[in-house]
């Protein structure tokens, strides 16, 4: 036979299993930017320059290798690794350096990183190296840019289009 | 047992008294705890299913469909949809703690590692199925969850890292919405049954539904959580805002603010870590082996009970090779064989009345606790006894101390599991002098070898072969189960029995 305080504690053992559920299936909130921040993201693909010129080979050279490799030009796969520097009003917030993926380090880099930053009018410049042979700064970018709360500010980049890509 | 065990196991005991005092032992819900996750499973299938005739699959119907469900048709797509998460997010709860009630009770080592380490990816599947759940829904919170998910596969070395380019801002991918759906539609639940399945196998009598009052109860407690507090949305999504804050499920999102604070290599290292830990426990230490029973075929009617009767189906029949005329005898797989002896007990040739020359030999036995070491233990125990009445004190080596309650009026036969013994031994022992007999074991509902209890119910109720003896006498016998914590109400039990033997006198 149950009793009344049987079904109250029943009631109870309910109540205390689904406290969790009310609680934790949403709260306590996550605050993933501060109030007035924005989120500067970087987000690109793009292949450094080789890291040696082709070069003609010479006969030595030739002589060493394989008769069925014998190419004229040597031609270097690996590419530069790419370092980025975005600067917010002259201050430095990332300097990053992104490898070419592939074990040859050929292929194209992906470039991705995320920052937050105060939101409202800024100074952006956006540097960009990816030429090991030329030391210094390959790509710049620097214009005044305005971020609302919680924007996401996609930066991207096109050698093609003339470089940096701000949307 | 180490301490951990014990401590832990303590601890839970304690609570699950409680609770039975509340729900009476048949409902008490730390008893079915794997089978009340199946049946928040069963919730999430069905309420997913009507969920699914209104849900748009695409990245642009999705939202509204859910949005559509959620406020006009709050009555019933807006419940449907508050049930499936929050009985997701119950069966995170159940889970865990059917998962750690094994393992201190310990019952994860030894033969039953199976079931614990086939039980590790299913928390995996679990925790993938909420997170494309929540894909699903497209908002913005879906849209945290996609960006940090392709930013924790990108971070795989061998992986070209270019996910998280098909969530940017005018570049979203229809194909990962997709592949979510189809992964959280049909590929991740048609896996969760697979290995569920596998989960199981090696256990036979699983008790796959929750007592009905339990359901009832469960359904209803989530039935008014979803109307106190219906599942919502965040806004849509757009990939060229984030919200500042979040309304993460922590049952399932947990892991992504790990991605934001210490980076995708941290968070998968947690992940991995914790799964390796849980997946090579059963053998941190490992369980003492105890020697599996073995059968005698000349004492063996191939009757079959053996293998009806094992828990975790490590008895089966094969075509008879002794050429009795017979169809089958029992074959005994070493590599499932808990040592129980529940198959002695099942066994009919145990019956301590067939002695033949010196000893009782049966079809089915224990190297290490043999039926013919238990008549004869019964027999010295009871002829030690010299007090006013006699009463054998029958159960378990998993329940409460029963040699610390031996006195001049009890004998005291401890047992693997108290299914080991067959109903004929109580005849036998009030025939050889018992006055009484107060038969114990874990409690009721909680049986360290899963249905060792419930097997001695059936056979002393006639219900389950072999049976108690007509001709026995019931008044004389008592069942009272009773855990470590429960030894002073089984003293008091025993003295009741003992005082009502003497006035019957
Ligand atoms: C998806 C969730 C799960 C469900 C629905 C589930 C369900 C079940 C069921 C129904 C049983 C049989 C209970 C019985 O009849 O005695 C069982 C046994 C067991 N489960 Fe799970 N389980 C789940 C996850 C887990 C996890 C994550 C672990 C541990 C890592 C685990 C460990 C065990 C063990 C060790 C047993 C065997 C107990 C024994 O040998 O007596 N389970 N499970």
């Amino acid at each position: 036979m149950r009793t009344i305080t049987s079904w109250m504690g029943q009631a109870i053992a309910y109540t205390a299993f689904c406290l969790p559920l009310y609680f934790l299936s949403d709260q306590p909130s996550y605050r993933y930017l501060q109030p007035h921040e924005s989120e500067i993201k970087l987000a690109f693909k793009h292949a450094g320059v080789p890291v040696e010129e082709c070069h003609k080979r010479t006969a030595d050279e030739l002589q060493k290798l394989p008769a069925n490799m014998r190419a004229a030009m040597s031609c270097s796969r690996e590419r530069s690794p790419i370092t980025i520097d975005i600067l917010l009003d002259g201050k430095n917030i990332t300097t990053h350096t992104f490898r070419p993926p592939g074990v040859h380090k050929d292929g194209s880099t992906f470039v991705y990183g995320k920052f937050s930053v105060p939101s409202g009018s800024h100074r952006m410049d956006l540097q960009m190296e990816d030429n090991v042979r030329n030391p210094g700064v390959d790509h710049t970018f620097s214009r005044q840019v305005q971020l609302r709360p919680g924007q996401v500010f996609l930066i991207g980049f096109n050698r093609e289009q003339g470089g940096f890509i701000v949307h | 047992m180490s301490v951990l065990h014990r401590f832990g196991h303590r601890v839970i005991q304690s609570v699950e008294q409680l609770f039975n005092r509340i729900f009476g032992n048949g409902w008490n819900p730390w008893y079915h705890l794997g089978s009340l996750s199946f049946f928040l499973f069963w919730i999430v299938l069905f309420s997913g299913l009507y969920l699914l005739i209104f849900f748009e699959t695409s990245l642009s119907g999705a939202y509204p469909s859910v949005e559509r469900m959620t406020h006009e048709q709050w009555w019933l797509g807006g419940i449907m949809r508050s049930l499936h998460r929050y009985a997701s997010d119950g069966a995170v709860i159940t889970v865990v703690l059917h998962a750690s009630r094994e393992f201190f009770r310990d019952r994860y080592r030894g033969v039953r590692w199976f079931s614990w380490f086939t039980g590790v990816p299913t928390l995996w599947l679990v925790v993938l199925l909420g997170i494309s759940g929540y894909w699903l829904v497209w908002d913005a919170m879906a849209q945290y969850i996609a960006v940090t998910t392709a930013e924790l596969i990108d971070w795989i070395p061998i992986l070209p890292g270019s996910m998280v380019f098909n969530f940017l801002e005018g570049n979203v991918s229809d194909r990962f919405f997709t592949l979510m759906s189809f992964l959280h539609l049909l590929a991740l639940p048609v896996a969760m049954v697979f290995l569920l399945w596998t989960h199981v196998s090696r256990i036979s009598q699983v008790d796959f539904m929750p007592p009905r009052g339990l359901a009832v109860g469960t359904s209803l407690a989530l039935l008014l959580l979803s109307l106190i507090k219906p599942a919502l949305s965040h806004g849509p999504a757009n990939l060229s805002q984030i919200p500042e804050v979040l309304h993460l499920d922590w049952f399932y999102l947990n892991i992504y603010p790990v991605v934001d604070r210490f980076g995708a290599g941290t968070a998968w290292s947690l992940g991995i870590g914790i799964t390796l830990v849980l997946m090579v426990l059963p053998w941190l230490p490992p369980q003492r082996p105890k020697p599996p029973a073995f059968v005698t075929l000349e004492q063996c009617n191939g009757c079959g009970q053996c293998a009806k009767d094992c828990p975790f189906g490590a008895v089966s029949m094969r075509p008879r090779t002794d050429g009795r005329d017979v169809s089958h005898e029992p074959t005994i797989k070493n590599s499932l064989c808990t040592s129980c002896g529940i198959c002695v007990g099942s066994c009919v040739s145990s019956n301590p009345y067939r002695l033949s020359k010196t000893t009782l030999r049966s079809g089915m036995d224990m190297p290490h606790a043999s039926i013919d070491q238990l008549r004869t233990d019964l027999l010295t125990r009871l002829q030690q006894l010299t007090g006013p009445v006699r009463v054998l004190l029958i159960g378990c080596q998993h329940g409460a101390d029963l040699e610390s309650l031996q006195d001049q009026q009890t004998a005291v036969l401890s047992l693997p599991c108290s299914g080991m013994f067959p109903p004929s031994l109580l005849d036998f022992a009030l025939k050889r002098g018992a006055d009484g007999i107060l038969i114990t074991g874990c409690r009721d509902g909680d049986c360290y070898y899963r249905i060792g209890n419930w097997l001695v119910d059936e056979r002393l109720q006639g219900r389950r072969e072999p049976h108690l003896l007509k001709r026995t006498d019931r008044q004389h016998i008592r069942v009272y189960r009773a855990a470590a914590a429960d030894q002073d109400q089984l003293r008091q039990q025993l003295l009741a029995l003992q005082g009502e033997l003497r006035c019957a006198r």
